[in-house]
């Protein structure tokens, strides 16, 4: 990881509710704490929660894509990773009272939309630009995300 | 057919409809159909399910109002390019009313118009977001990175025009017939807002980015006042400075200076 990528993570766990995180890559491991009253901050606004998806902070797990910079586990088995394109928040309806855009098991194919994107008051309805299954979510409804973030895993089989 | 001249004026064709359940959904129907072409216009008498943000209501009295959307072809624009878009459309309508109520009219970040203290219309923009082909893309770009495009906004358009009661449950909205004391043909006005659309378009086609976001600061809601803000569950104060590029909320006199739509909201 270069300067930039590590700035770009502590801005990222900054905002959100992630006491500890360690990533280990080959050209060593990196270690963010967050101070502790920082925490307190932002565990007092629980909607405001980066994401609720389960940490991969322990040693034996894949840091799969929950954590939102990782593109080597992407590459180690075949999924394809739908990434948000812009800044926004993150919904899987297109609104409260209505079915999600796709389930875990949802057969996609180009044009298909898989969730919106708002950005100040402005909805996108993001399109698949692949087929495949989607076989992760990775964002819970209703989140932030940044530009590039991993959204989706999807098998193309 | 992929390819869109401009020559078609906005609100030509301009589609009158007695009641509909959303303007935003019947437009977005139209291009699931294929049959939207940029410019056109959908205007409800009565809107029976409009579309306020995320679930909430847009309610307004039937025959009284402008409901409408517009459909416009956005895929010249880059995805970062959205907020200029925004505050093109939050202009036009600015435009349009301030013409018949003053100088008292503004936008609220982000893209909401008040008069004094009290709301007169809001926007609520859907896009389709989509990517280049693979055929596309290598023409575009050598590199691997998918190149995602948005290529029609759906602008939603709501103006309290003749009607004088409101819900109990909407604190503080304003017509434009409690603010001159005259009743207006709702179509004919319709048709002027489109116009002003038109305008407020070219100079986002034309890249007028900078002149853009100044008028849009020029004409901010409380710019340069103390406000009060909520984020979360803790209200603040502090004063408006701005809108940036990226459409973030600049502030003075709080540990945070900008903040994303989404992160706080209005006190008032």
């Amino acid at each position: 990881m270069d300067l930039k990528q590590i700035h770009e993570l502590i801005k990222i766990i900054n905002k959100s509710n992630i006491g500890e995180i360690s990533i280990e890559d080959k050209d060593g491991k990196v270690t963010i704490k967050q101070k502790e009253e920082q925490l307190v901050k932002v565990a007092a606004q629980p909607q405001q929660i980066y994401s609720a998806a389960p940490m991969p902070v322990t040693e034996n797990t894949v840091p799969a894509a929950t954590t939102p910079i990782v593109t080597k586990a992407e590459k180690s088995d075949n999924y394809i990773t739908i990434k948000s394109p812009m800044i926004g928040t993150f919904y899987r309806r297109p609104s409260p009272d209505k079915p999600t855009f796709v389930e875990i098991g949802t057969e996609i194919q180009p044009g298909k939309v898989v969730c919106i994107i708002e950005a100040m008051k402005l909805f996108n309805e993001i399109e698949a630009e692949i087929k495949g299954k989607i076989v992760k979510i990775l964002v819970e409804d209703n989140s932030p995300v940044e530009y590039d973030q991993p959204l989706f895993l999807v098998d193309p089989a | 057919m992929s390819s869109i001249s401009y020559i078609s004026h906005i609100g030509e064709p301009f589609i009158e409809l007695e009641s509909v359940d959303s303007t935003n959904n019947y437009a977005f129907d139209m291009i699931q159909a294929k049959l939207a072409a940029h410019g056109m216009v959908c205007f409800a008498h009565h809107q029976t399910k409009g579309k306020g943000q995320r679930g909430k209501i847009w309610a307004t009295e039937p025959n009284s109002n402008i409901t409408l959307s517009v459909i416009l072809n956005t895929s010249f624009l880059q995805l970062h390019q959205q907020f200029y878009f925004n505050a093109a459309m939050a202009l036009a309508v600015l435009d349009f009313f301030k013409n018949y109520a003053g100088d008292a009219t503004s936008i609220k970040w982000p893209n909401d118009i008040y008069w004094n203290d009290r709301k007169a219309g809001g926007i609520l923009i859907e896009t389709k977001v989509g990517y280049h082909t693979q055929a596309e893309t290598k023409n575009i770009s050598t590199t691997n990175k998918s190149l995602a495009v948005w290529n029609w906004a759906i602008v939603g358009i709501g103006i309290n025009i003749n009607q004088t009661q409101f819900n109990a449950a909407v604190k503080n909205a304003v017509s434009l017939k409690q603010i001159t004391g005259k009743e207006f043909n709702v179509i004919s006005l319709a048709k002027e807002l489109c116009t002003y659309i038109e305008k407020r378009f070219e100079q986002v086609q034309k890249e007028n980015f900078t002149q853009l976001l100044e008028s849009y600061n020029k004409h901010l809601f409380k710019r340069n006042e103390e406000v009060k803000l909520k984020k979360k569950n803790m209200a603040f104060t502090c004063s408006i400075k701005g809108v940036n590029e990226r459409g973030e909320l600049l502030v003075d006199g709080y540990a945070q200076d900008s903040f994303l739509w989404g992160e706080v909201e209005w006190q008032l």
